[in-house]
């Protein structure tokens, strides 16, 4: 269960916190984010999760710098996230549902041109590395318009995971993806979890087996996070099923660990 | 015979449907009153035939103008022209094969036990008819353009014959190359494929030795032009339109369709994107084209991505992307840049700068001349956001080292073919060249940056040129001052350079 960014909280004293602030975004007359405010911990695995059309890659584009939201802050450290990051070091990667990729280039020589680009000394073990965990090492030299879609999805988190992102979030990764696909994909995470990094990921529907760190449920244009006691329920409202959703209670350190207060975060760490 | 009428009866729906569609463009809605229609129907029958009128009109005058030995004399060239239209096209359809079937023909016909001959011949004609009508416009005009000298009152039946002529000719002609190319495609065939392509010499042969059997065909269009045809070359006709249907369907009959299929893959893709898409989706289908072509090719490791520093890094990458398409993509370049220089030098040549039609066709031009090869890998990461952010480089850098390989080519092309046609002023000259193919450069990245601090969006490229453009002709004609004119294209240059340096900060520099 959802107990691991409890244990890593006792490390951060006090809290390196991304923080989302009165984030709304409209299409148009359509509200599609209102007033959206939450906060990512480092070295977490959170899972935004919401129906079809609830506004969640919306979320993660204007997150990621690709929409502007129409008013709200994105927040490293109190200072605003895409400043945070320098020209040579820009950690914030997004994957989209549905990448593209340069029709001219192979596989390998989209991995080449991004080592080369962030300078990376050790690029080609490492891209030797993530192709044969994702098991494409035998498709380098194809061309990725030919590639299935779920090769391409791999193909996509593999560039992103190429950076050791600081900041990674990912629409509906798994998707496309095989079992044995995801299991390498939440190995990974996990990985660049122990590296400290931010990570968001969208779905739409709750993973079998494997939990987030964290679960943040997006519906009538605003996020809440859900702690284990409202996980079926929020699992039972994302299948269609009539809700018979409680509001979760937002007082509990578990239930908001966006609190700035840090206390409350050693609180439960102590307790557990 | 089934399978036949079955297929044209689909093809017959199909027409109907596509009929209807085009009958909505012209305002013709099959909900509309019949008392609506019928005066849509009047509107364009009208308009038809005032615009034949027009024709008909235009072409007696141009007849009258000419010497009464001249006009014939063009009927005398025409043979050889056809004959290198039959040729010409024999040419396309043997090198790619001609059926062009569409993603509902390959889910549903192409694998289902139909008649291949049935199914090929069904597709010539619905690939055919149009060119083919297109064609007998044209022949009918020229017929009595022939006419209208010599014999006036005859030139109404030259047009007529000419252009039932034509159609006879432009069917066999499609026919026949119809069915050599898919012999070439038949499971088994029992002449060497690799041997058809002596058919091209021997059609040139044939045309060289014994012209009155090559060139029969342009000789019977410009007879039937001149003089009522024979019944007997009526019956020649229709017989070897048989013939050649017959081989056709012969021809088909044991074609190997997995191949047709294949080869129809990507006209498939694009069928589907509508009857406009030549319009709205050129980038698409050209990307469906390339990937096409990309898919075909050997997958060549150029190496050429280097780590030397970031612009080497970006612009190696774009001089692979473009050696990928085409490994003759240099020289492509530089004869492209050769025509634009070929054409500014000609207009410089024979206009006059102190004339204001001169510089507004110069800026016309340039609003048309837009070189969707001289930035794509730019275009390719600046309109995906995703490949975006892994070019931790600002946007002016990423601009240059991803245009320099295609702009430097270009350019020489350029220099070069204005070098030969005024060489006198090619200093100057160059240096214009230079900046007003950085502006037009520039103008092509506002149109993929998403947004800049100053617009809030995207510039379309005619936009920003004509805005560039209006003070650099208005100094360059007021002032007639070369250096003054490059002052200010340096000026425009400078504030853009400045635009795109203030271009979104995806990166904060």
């Amino acid at each position: 269960m959802p107990q691991k960014h409890i244990e890593r909280s006792t490390t951060y004293k006090v809290p390196t916190m991304l923080n989302v602030r009165n984030l709304s975004y409209s299409y148009g007359p359509h509200h599609v984010l209102q007033d959206v405010s939450f906060a990512l911990y480092p070295g977490e695995i959170a899972m935004l999760v919401g129906r079809n059309g609830a506004g969640k890659s919306t979320l993660l584009r204007c997150l990621a710098g690709w929409s502007k939201p129409g008013a709200g802050t994105i927040t490293v450290n109190e200072i605003e996230l895409h400043q945070a990051q320098s020209a040579k070091d820009p950690k914030v990667i997004f994957v989209p549902d549905v990448p593209d990729f340069y029709d001219e280039l192979t596989v390998w020589e989209h991995l080449e041109l991004i080592g080369n680009l962030y300078h990376m000394a050790d690029w080609e073990d490492e891209a030797i590395r993530l192709l044969d965990v994702f098991e494409l090492e035998d498709i380098e030299t194809a061309f990725p318009f030919s590639l299935s879609r779920g090769m391409r999805q791999k193909l996509a988190i593999i560039m992103a995971l190429m950076v050791s992102p600081q900041v990674i979030f990912l629409d509906e990764p798994f998707g496309p993806l095989d079992i044995n696909a995801i299991e390498t994909v939440w190995q990974e995470l996990e990985s660049l979890q122990q590296q400290g990094a931010y990570i968001l990921m969208s779905s739409h529907m709750l993973p079998e087996g494997k939990h987030a760190d964290r679960h943040l449920l997006l519906q009538h244009q605003q996020t809440q996070f859900v702690d284990a006691a409202h996980f079926n329920n929020m699992s039972s409202l994302l299948n269609y099923e009539e809700p018979d959703y409680e509001e979760p209670d937002t007082e509990t350190p578990l239930a908001d660990p966006s609190s700035d207060d840090p206390s409350l975060v050693d609180e439960v760490a102590s307790d557990e | 015979m089934n399978d036949l009428i079955t297929l044209l009866r689909l093809e017959a729906k199909r027409l109907k449907s596509k009929a209807a569609y085009w009958l909505r463009v012209l305002g013709m809605d099959p909900k509309d009153t019949h008392f609506y229609r019928i005066y849509v129907g009047l509107f364009w029958l009208y308009w038809v035939f005032f615009m034949w009128a027009y024709a008909t009109e235009s072409v007696y005058q141009m007849s009258r103008m000419l010497p009464l030995d001249v006009a014939p004399s063009i009927g005398q060239g025409l043979p050889i022209l056809i004959f290198m239209a039959q040729v010409a096209y024999l040419f396309i359809v043997f090198r790619k094969q001609p059926a062009r079937l569409s993603g509902a023909d390959i889910a549903y016909l192409a694998i289902s036990p139909v008649h291949r001959g049935a199914l090929m011949w069904v597709n010539l004609l619905r690939n055919t008819w149009l060119p083919i009508f297109g064609l007998a416009v044209v022949s009918c005009l020229l017929g009595m353009f022939q006419a209208f000298p010599t014999s006036p009152d005859y030139a109404g039946f030259a047009g007529l014959y000419a252009a039932i002529m034509m159609v006879f000719i432009a069917y066999t002609s499609s026919a026949a190359a119809w069915a050599i190319s898919l012999y070439r495609l038949q499971a088994k065939a029992t002449i060497n494929r690799q041997a058809l392509w002596a058919i091209f010499p021997a059609m040139i042969l044939l045309a060289l030795w014994l012209p009155q059997v090559g060139l029969w065909p342009g000789h019977v269009w410009a007879s039937a032009a001149m003089s009522t045809p024979a019944l007997p070359l009526w019956l020649v006709l229709v017989a070897l339109s048989v013939i050649a249907t017959i081989m056709l369907v012969l021809s088909a009959r044991r074609v190997d369709m997995p191949i047709i299929i294949e080869a129809n893959q990507m006209y498939a893709r694009i069928a589907r994107l509508g009857p406009y898409a030549g319009y709205y989706a050129r980038d698409l289908i050209a990307r469906i084209q390339k990937q096409h072509k990309l898919m075909k090719k050997k997958r060549i490791r150029f190496s050429l991505i280097t780590e030397r520093n970031d612009f080497v890094t970006l612009l190696s990458q774009s001089m692979l992307m473009s050696m990928r398409v085409s490994v003759l993509s240099p020289l492509q370049l530089i004869g492209q840049g050769l025509l634009m220089g070929s054409l500014a030098g000609t207009l410089l040549s024979v206009s006059s700068l102190s004339q204001v039609q001169t510089w507004v066709v110069i800026l016309l031009a340039l609003m048309m001349s837009r070189r969707p090869d001289i930035i794509p890998t730019f275009r390719s990461a600046m309109q995906q956001p995703w490949l975006r952010q892994f070019l931790p480089v600002p946007i002016p850098q990423v601009l240059a080292a991803h245009s320099l390989y295609s702009f430097a080519l270009i350019y020489v092309g350029c220099v070069i073919a204005l070098g030969l046609s005024i060489p006198a002023h090619i200093p100057m000259v160059s240096l214009f060249v230079l900046a007003i193919g950085l502006i037009l450069t520039i103008c092509q990245a506002f149109e993929v940056i998403p947004e800049t601090n100053v617009f809030k969006r995207t510039l379309p490229y005619e936009t920003a040129v004509l805005v560039c453009g209006i003070p650099i002709v208005l100094v360059g004609f007021i002032s007639q001052d070369a250096f003054l004119t490059l002052a200010t294209t340096l000026a425009v240059l400078g504030i853009l350079g400045y635009l795109l340096d203030a271009s979104y900060p995806f990166f904060q520099k």
